[in-house]
């Protein structure tokens, strides 16, 4: 990967996009032959023979829209349920699933002619066409409370989110009884999925706070990313490998030594933080600041003093901070201690640009999404260590939520939730 | 104003319409089945109707606390459901298959429960029928709705003699049930657009809000009994709003005596009643500065449950799961309601808790899903 921070960044995120971001993989593999690319930007996804987005199963051990590589598009929505019984609650599990599965895989219900209301939007088409779309249903800790009888079922880490030092949380909001995370390769592809959701479960759940989300997809691998956040720096850089099994099976995939309540095996906890970003004041920071505040160098993303972005920071060598300062966001949030390994988790998150607050500032940020086995270990731990970093000056966290995402609907037959049951 | 639920005066309309919709003739009065609830449930282990079509219950709440009377298919989905204060009574007319049903007398805890035979066979319903029990249904609700526009007529002028006469709490106590008939019928009163601007329109409605001159009407005057002085804004002059009110209501009748109500016309209606309330009134925008809105959303209730009232032997020869369906969405929406119940009205809209909103949110959201299946599954055209 090049080296010079000051060389325009041919092949990472550049060119080679649609106007709307879907990537062109042929288009991307054209640029990079063009500049004679060293090393290892090895794509992912759905391989170098498939262009165009693809349609993704519902089904299997474990849901997917986790370790999915992330698309163009989401949208975060959390409900509130109205679900009167246990039995009310079950059919509204039920029916999410059946709608989501007849989403991805692309099914219309027939039409009972013009005097009825048409059975879809047709806002994708009167045939939705593939859009890597992914329906990902999680539950808050308040669906465990006593009104269906779930208790006992709840999973031990599972709680409404914790009050960080820097949060300023608006409480409409945050948590919620159910989240669903829909992310596709086109706006209307999303808001196609979340009408049809909800039309689906209309008697029993009503939205507590909804965000969409967006972001020019990841094109790299390797501890490498060619995506951006709205501050400007490269987002997801050494993240773990989603494609590796092990690697998920390790730090995302509960196991039954994990939770004594059984049915949570195959199923991980996610946090959804919505994070404002002050941007009219961070493009006013001088770019050395912003670069210390971070840790990395922003044009390459590589840490600062270092050649390249997969390049493993050299603490050791550097116990006062001259190179990365000990507060840099990078040192805090992975200080690459053994202890610190334990602390990983898989991020998966998206932008937001939501109009502007009355003091005429743009209102925009980050949908921090993450995967974890252990919400204390992973997520608690990292943010636990980030308290007070330089970087706070600049971003808030004014929503978000804890949930856990139930093990995957196995088959046909299936649905997500049904361990709560039985 | 009270929920109705099934009605006396709407059971001699329901029977009729019966008659033409494929149950048994309905010319003589409905079966009447008298019941009591008791602390241990149902007095009795089997009630039973000879025919099937309108029947007519008469219930007595003997039990020491407020009670149900609830009648249950084998779906099991609620057919009916009324709510019995200690002592009361009530009388109401179900519409009813045959075959046997499950009665709850008290709450689905109460040991006693029993049975309802339902006989008679039901008869095959053909085309013509169908549109014959459509034409009558809209007959009759044209006559509603004028008389609903006679009683909105009265009531504004009770109003506006309060508003003139300088009695204002008295204005404001007459408000939220004067507005009712209004609401009860408001998508065929809409069909006059410059009457429901000048009877009904909104602070938002207009380009400067409280302070603009086009502000008229029920709400301006709403404003200046409860928000007038108490919130930044205009000064509205009561007097000539109340005067203005009053021509533009005796207008509105004029015009609705000259209406006939097409059956899809009437179907629409009933949905689009549900529609607006789900849309713009479970937030409680509607009667922002009085805070009656669950008087108004009761109405709007009361509006569309009377027009399934009147076309339920169609659609229930026609798809009687989504009758079923339609008839437990309205129990729902009125359970709610009913715990913020008044002896003459509903309580504040800004006591109703987080809970309950959703739960008003979700069920008339879910009503008004199931209502738009209606007038498909009966063969009219919207046309929008």
């Amino acid at each position: 990967m090049d080296t010079d921070d000051t060389t325009p960044a041919v092949p990472d995120d550049t060119g080679a996009t649609t106007s709307r971001g879907h990537l062109s993989r042929r288009a991307f593999l054209g640029a990079l032959a063009g500049v004679g690319l060293a090393g290892g930007g090895v794509l992912v996804g759905k391989g170098l023979d498939q262009d165009e987005p693809a349609r993704l199963s519902f089904h299997g051990e474990n849901q997917p829209g986790v370790t999915t590589p992330g698309p163009s598009d989401a949208i975060v929505a959390a409900f509130d349920t109205t679900a009167g019984s246990r039995h009310e609650l079950a059919s509204t599990l039920k029916a999410l699933s059946g709608e989501a599965d007849k989403l991805m895989s692309g099914v219309v219900d027939p039409d009972k002619g013009p005097l009825y209301p048409p059975p879809d939007s047709m806002i994708i088409g009167p045939t939705p066409q593939p859009a890597d779309l992914t329906v990902t249903i999680a539950l808050g800790a308040s669906l465990f409370d006593n009104r269906f009888g779930l208790a006992d079922h709840k999973p031990r880490r599972l709680r409404p989110m914790d009050h960080f030092p820097n949060d300023q949380i608006d409480r409409a909001r945050a948590d919620g009884d159910l989240l669903i995370q829909i992310c596709a390769s086109s706006p209307e592809a999303c808001n196609h999925a979340l009408r049809r959701l909800m039309r689906a479960t209309r008697a029993t759940l009503t939205l507590r706070w909804l965000m969409p989300g967006f972001q020019q997809p990841n094109t790299l691998s390797g501890g490498r990313t060619s995506t951006r956040n709205l501050l400007g720096f490269k987002d997801g850089t050494a993240n773990p490998d989603a494609a590796s099994r092990r690697e998920m099976d390790d730090l995302v995939w509960l196991h039954s030594s994990d939770d004594p309540a059984a049915w949570t095996v195959g199923g991980t906890y996610m946090v959804v933080r919505l994070i404002r970003n002050r941007v009219e004041f961070w493009d006013r920071t001088p770019t050395l600041a912003q670069e210390r505040i971070f840790g990395r160098h922003k044009v390459s993303g590589a840490p600062l003093g270092h050649p390249d972005e997969a390049t493993e920071p050299d603490y050791a060598s550097d116990p006062k901070g001259t190179r990365i300062p000990l507060n840099s966001h990078i040192r805090l949030a992975n200080p690459r201690t053994e202890q610190a390994k334990r602390t990983r988790m898989l991020r998966r998150g998206f932008s937001y640009a939501s109009g502007f607050t009355p003091d005429g500032q743009l209102d925009q940020g980050l949908i921090f999404v993450c995967f974890q086995r252990d919400l204390d270990e992973a997520f608690v731990a990292t943010q636990s260590r980030l308290d007070g970093e330089p970087l706070e000056e600049y971003i808030t966290p004014v929503g978000g939520g804890y949930f856990f995402v139930p093990p995957g609907a196995r088959t046909a037959g299936d649905w997500v939730g049904s361990g709560l049951f039985t | 104003m009270k929920l109705r639920r099934l009605t006396v005066p709407l059971a001699a309309v329901t029977a009729t319409i019966a008659g033409c919709g494929g149950s048994e003739p309905a010319t003589k009065e409905p079966p009447r089945i008298t019941a009591q609830i008791t602390d241990q449930g149902c007095a009795q282990d089997e009630y039973t109707s000879p025919t099937n079509g309108a029947v007519t219950f008469d219930v007595t709440n003997q039990a020491s606390k407020k009670g149900e009377f609830e009648i249950l298919s084998s779906q099991p989905s609620i057919v009916f459901e009324g709510f019995y204060a200690a002592g009361q009574s009530k009388t109401s007319t179900v519409m009813l298959r045959p075959g046997t049903y499950v009665v709850i007398c008290g709450n689905t805890n109460t040991p006693n429960r029993a049975r309802l035979v339902v006989g008679g066979k039901q008869k095959p319903v053909d085309a013509a029928q169908q549109s014959t029990a459509l034409t009558e249904a809209a007959a009759t609700y044209t006559t509603y709705v004028r008389s609903q526009a006679r009683a909105l007529e009265q009531g504004t002028t009770r109003f506006t003699d309060a508003v003139r006469a300088g009695n204002d709490a008295r204005a404001r106590s007459l408000y939220a049930a004067v507005r009712e008939p209004w609401e009860r019928i408001e998508p065929v009163a809409e069909a006059f657009p410059d009457a429901d601007a000048a009877i009904d329109a909104r602070a938002d409605d207009h380009a400067t809000g409280e302070a603009d001159a086009a502000f008229i009407g029920f709400h301006a005057l709403e404003y200046g009994l409860w928000a007038q002085g108490r919130m930044d804004g205009a000064t509205v002059n009561l007097t000539r709003l109340a005067n203005r009110l009053d021509r533009d209501v005796a207008a509105l009748v004029g015009q609705v005596n000259t209406l006939t109500i097409a059956p899809a016309t009437m179907v629409n209606g009933a949905a689009a009643l549900i529609d607006e309330a789900a849309q713009t009134k479970v937030t409680g925008e509607e009667e922002r500065y009085s805070h009656t809105d669950l008087s108004t959303l009761a109405a709007n209730i009361e509006g569309s449950k009377y027009v399934l009232e009147l076309i339920d032997a169609p659609l229930t020869a026609a798809a009687p799961q989504l009758r079923d369906d339609i008839r437990r969405a309205f129990t729902d929406v009125e359970r709610i309601l009913g715990k913020y119940e008044l002896p003459n009205g509903y309580r504040s809209y800004e006591v109703v808790s987080a809970a309950n909103r959703n739960a008003l949110k979700t069920s008339m959201a879910s009503l008004s899903e199931l209502l738009a299946q209606v007038a498909g599954t009966l063969n009219l055209e919207i046309t929008g």
